[in-house]
């Protein structure tokens, strides 16, 4: 079958690979509909994320069908129209029980790589994100096994379209789950850093869940409009035109968002000295990532209120202004998404028209063009949000 | 003896000895103290005497008592794990334990089949009970090496190779109900004789002897994937052939 292959950072191609085959009782196979580009990804493509080989297969959003089930899956059967969670998990461990599914304790072949430096190697596992987090070949592709088919495949509901649907996998999963994180009362005021798909996905979904009022942060004019417009954005802020905690306090009445959400990660952008500062750092590896949105929030947000921390971060950051946070009583919650808790409920609000994520999806290319598609989503050529394949 | 509580319990016993330099460090230490004692003595020098002479006094009491004051305060203690010196037959010793969300009981049950612990365990080809469990056969690589097994009280299981020729020379497993419900706390100590005598038990004890750790994690992790997931998770084909060497031994392990 074919593949999009990471061959080296900024390097993929489209590659010949053998098909996934059932490996383990609880496996399904799913022949790939539509796999859409994350900016998740884009920290493997950039050559942040340790443990990639050449040849590993990317992807981890993804809807399909079932065309394969071991003799142990129950729930799904061949001819099935699934969503899969990014994340792989069992289901049946401590962790999966209570919810924690990116933590699950068993889906994590190479639990060895991650076990010195996460102090403990059972972090979960993910499609088509490096050896460390799992070795499972990713969704760009046009057949990937699913392990634990009972609990990471989730039935599609009959009408709903794979473009519809396809972004429960990964990024309105994890923007619910960053606004679900805030504890959202009311009267209150979010700000979202990032307008991309995970960050449109925030603030919609901190819409949903009742905020008062949601504020944007980018540097994008489209991404700016498209959170206005569609997200639904009460307030946007490009921060390459005005201080960005400047036009917080003016926002809100100079109290500061009750919550802040992160979605953008270790690779933020920042002016001045600050900016110069950490690409040397880096540059030295001495950091892993700028942390500049971190360092903002945690200015930016009201006492007592909430940090929200969807963006993916992968090793040490550096000037971390823990004692702002610690004497401004801030509360962080993060964790890489927990999708199989919140899928089936994002379908319901889907088929009620209570949000339609479909939007994000700006470019839609065969398979075969997957290198360039990554090229428009990392420079963010042609207004792109989010690039799917259709294999 | 149960795994969690009971065992940190012995760990702060093993901290309150002063003795935290290993056998090498105390060689040393006792070779640079007597250096810069005698090069003091050899060029006196007001102040530089008197501080090359404290030093080194104070090097060789360390070399002598095994005990550093430096070491203690930065929380390091070499004695402990890493001087063969004090194990007996060039031994190290190695523990480990993870918490597994299944109950004591089934844990039990599981770990007394020998065809249960031939998947757990990396690289084995089978292991055979005889006499009524208190002998397993653990073959590895078409060799046979026998263990004896007997049980130290209800939840807690003792083995020891009959031969010196294998390097797991003997081990407990000792099991403890997790607080909470939270299943059962594994806890595994092995006994580990490195290949090439007292140079190589020194030499892996200096490195921390990764492939022994790596050894244990990767049967705990067996050990809780078959029981709480029912199935020891595999990476994908495209992926195999670049995993590491413990990793496609568990391929390996589920192929067969």
């Amino acid at each position: 079958m074919r593949a999009l292959c990471w061959q080296g950072t900024r390097h993929l191609s489209v590659e010949d690979v053998p098909e996934p085959r059932i490996r383990n009782p609880r496996d399904a196979i799913v022949r790939v509909g539509l796999s859409a580009t994350c900016g998740s990804d884009l920290h493997l493509v950039n050559g942040y994320v340790p443990t990639m080989k050449k040849g590993d297969i990317l992807g981890h959003e993804f809807v399909g069908e079932v065309v394969d089930a071991g003799p142990e899956v129950k729930t799904v059967k061949p001819g099935d129209r699934v969503v899969v969670p990014s994340f792989v998990a069992c289901g049946q461990c401590w962790f999966c029980e209570q919810e924690m599914f990116s933590l699950c304790d068993t889906s994590n072949p190479n639990h060895a790589i991650t076990e010195e430096l996460f102090g403990d190697g059972s972090m979960g596992a993910v499609y088509g994100y490096s050896h460390a987090f799992g070795g499972y070949a990713g969704s760009h592709a046009e057949y990937i096994r699913v392990p634990f088919a009972d609990v990471d495949c989730v039935k599609v509901p009959e009408g709903l379209e794979d473009e519809q649907v396809v972004f429960v996998s990964d990024a309105l999963a994890t923007g619910y789950m960053g606004a679900d994180f805030c504890r959202i009362d009311d009267g209150d005021v979010i700000a979202v850093w990032g307008a991309g798909g995970v960050g449109q996905m925030a603030i919609a979904s901190a819409r949903l869940l009742g905020a008062e009022r949601v504020i944007a942060i980018d540097r994008f004019p489209y991404r700016l409009r498209l959170a206005a417009e569609k997200a639904g954005a009460d307030h946007v802020v490009n921060y390459e035109e005005e201080n960005v905690l400047e036009a917080l306090q003016e926002l809100t009445g100079g109290r500061g968002p009750d919550a802040c959400i992160d979605c953008v990660g270790m690779e933020a952008h920042a002016k001045g000295l600050e900016g110069a500062y950490d690409r040397a750092k880096n540059a030295v590896m001495l950091e892993q990532g700028r942390p500049h949105v971190l360092r903002e929030m945690i200015r930016a947000c009201r006492k007592g209120g909430t940090i929200s921390i969807l963006g993916v971060y992968g090793g040490l950051v550096d000037k971390f202004p823990i004692g702002i946070a610690m004497n401004k009583g801030l509360t962080f919650r993060m964790a890489q998404v927990h999708g199989q808790k919140y899928a089936r409920r994002l379908l319901e609000h889907i088929e009620k028209g209570e949000i339609d994520p479909s939007y994000l999806i700006t470019h839609r290319l065969p398979l075969e063009e997957g290198p360039r598609g990554y090229e428009i989503f990392n420079n963010k050529e042609e207004d792109c949000v989010r690039v799917v394949f259709a294999p | 003896m149960p795994g969690g509580t009971a065992w940190m319990a012995a760990r702060q016993e093993g901290r309150g000895s002063k003795r935290n330099v290993g056998r090498a460090g105390r060689w040393l230490s006792l070779g640079a103290g007597g250096f810069l004692v005698r090069r003091a003595l050899a060029r006196p020098a007001p102040l530089r005497s008197i501080l090359f002479t404290l030093f080194g006094v104070d090097l060789i009491r360390r070399g002598f008592t095994g005990s550093s004051r430096v070491y203690d305060a930065l929380g390091i203690d070499t004695a402990e794990r890493r001087d063969p010196a004090l194990l007996p037959g060039n031994t190290l010793r190695f523990s480990r334990s993870i918490t597994i969300y299944t109950p004591i009981d089934e844990v039990r049950a599981f770990i007394e089949e020998p065809s249960n612990l031939a998947r757990v365990v990396p690289g084995v080809d089978s292991i055979e009970s005889r006499c009524d469990k208190a002998l397993f056969v653990v073959t590895v690589g078409g060799r046979e090496i026998p263990f004896d097994v007997r049980r130290a009280g209800k939840h807690s299981i003792r083995f020891r190779a009959r031969t010196w020729a294998f390097d797991i020379q003997d081990g407990r497993i000792d099991l403890a109900a997790a607080p909470g419900e939270r299943g059962t706390e594994v806890a595994i100590r092995l006994a580990v004789r490195p290949l090439g005598g007292r140079i190589g038990a020194a030499l892996a004890g200096a490195l921390g002897d990764l492939p022994t750790k790596a050894f244990l994690g990767e049967a705990l992790y067996r050990l809780r994937a078959l029981l709480d997931a029912g199935e020891i998770p595999v990476s994908d084909d495209t992926s195999a052939r670049r995993m590491p060497r413990v990793a496609s031994g568990l391929l390996e392990a589920t192929r067969s």
